[in-house]
């Protein structure tokens, strides 16, 4: 018996079940990218972008 | 083994080039803004996915409205502009069931780990590849805050700091809780159905 080989085991188990679920959940892009960019360029061509201020939950650095 | 390892670190591997899109986005690079929505978007889907199903697509249209006007809002490199837009994200879904108040048909977290789809028969079998349809049953067969950050951290690619502050959590339970919903999905995946 050798419990750090199965914890190791275990920890291999879960971090290749997490690749599995990301590749079954993260298939497809849907076709919302038009639609994304025209609401892009709307805000870019009216100023919003350069004057919409930062608030707290904008602010990730 | 290999595929999930890869798979795993391929989620991350963008963020130095979603960074530089997303700055030159800001500056008004319309390309640039289709590149940062090609890298964010599958993750995004498969987190909405998780959190309401069949509406997923709607859910997320919606939040890229948002996304899109306030870009010039946000602060932060790539990893922080995953975690804004899956604050964005998160926000609609909970609007969406706030509004539905009764259990929604196709809400993946909400629905019952016992009606899981399509059992495969041995361990084996279902560690080889999992089905978008699979690994939801998966997910919602979770208690909500596990299964929340193991979409988070798997699916969207936070890390434990950026999922935590998605959730307004301490990073240490968004570890535990993913860590737990890990192992959880890892023990059902081993027995035999």
């Amino acid at each position: 018996m050798n419990g750090d080989d199965s914890a190791d085991a275990r920890r291999a188990q879960e971090r290749e079940l997490a690749g599995l679920l990301a590749a079954a959940l993260r298939a497809g892009t849907g076709d919302g990218e038009r639609a994304a960019i025209a609401a892009f360029l709307l805000a870019r061509d009216s100023g919003a972008h350069r004057t919409a201020p930062t608030r707290r939950q904008d602010d990730w650095r | 083994m290999g595929q999930g390892r890869r798979e795993t670190r391929r989620v991350r591997a963008y963020d130095k080039e979603l960074g530089e899109a997303v700055e030159r986005a800001q500056d008004g690079d319309e390309a640039a803004f289709a590149v940062a929505y090609r890298i964010v978007q599958p993750g995004l889907l498969g987190y909405l996915r998780g959190l309401v199903g069949d509406e997923a697509e709607d859910v997320a249209s919606d939040a890229w409205l948002e996304i899109s006007r306030d870009l010039g809002r946000f602060k932060g490199d790539g990893a922080g502009f995953r975690g804004w837009t899956a604050t964005i994200a998160r926000n609609r879904a909970l609007d969406l069931l706030r509004r539905r108040r009764v259990r929604p048909r196709g809400t993946a977290l909400e629905e019952d780990v016992l009606e899981l789809p399509g059992p495969y028969s041995t361990p084996d079998q279902a560690l080889e590849t999992l089905s978008t349809e699979y690994a939801l049953g998966l997910v919602a067969g979770l208690p909500r805050d596990q299964a929340e950050a193991v979409l988070l951290r798997v699916v969207v690619g936070l890390d434990a700091s950026a999922a935590a502050r998605v959730l307004g959590k301490r990073p240490g339970a968004v570890r535990t809780a993913a860590h737990r919903g890990l192992k959880r999905l890892a023990r059902q995946l081993g027995e035999p159905t």
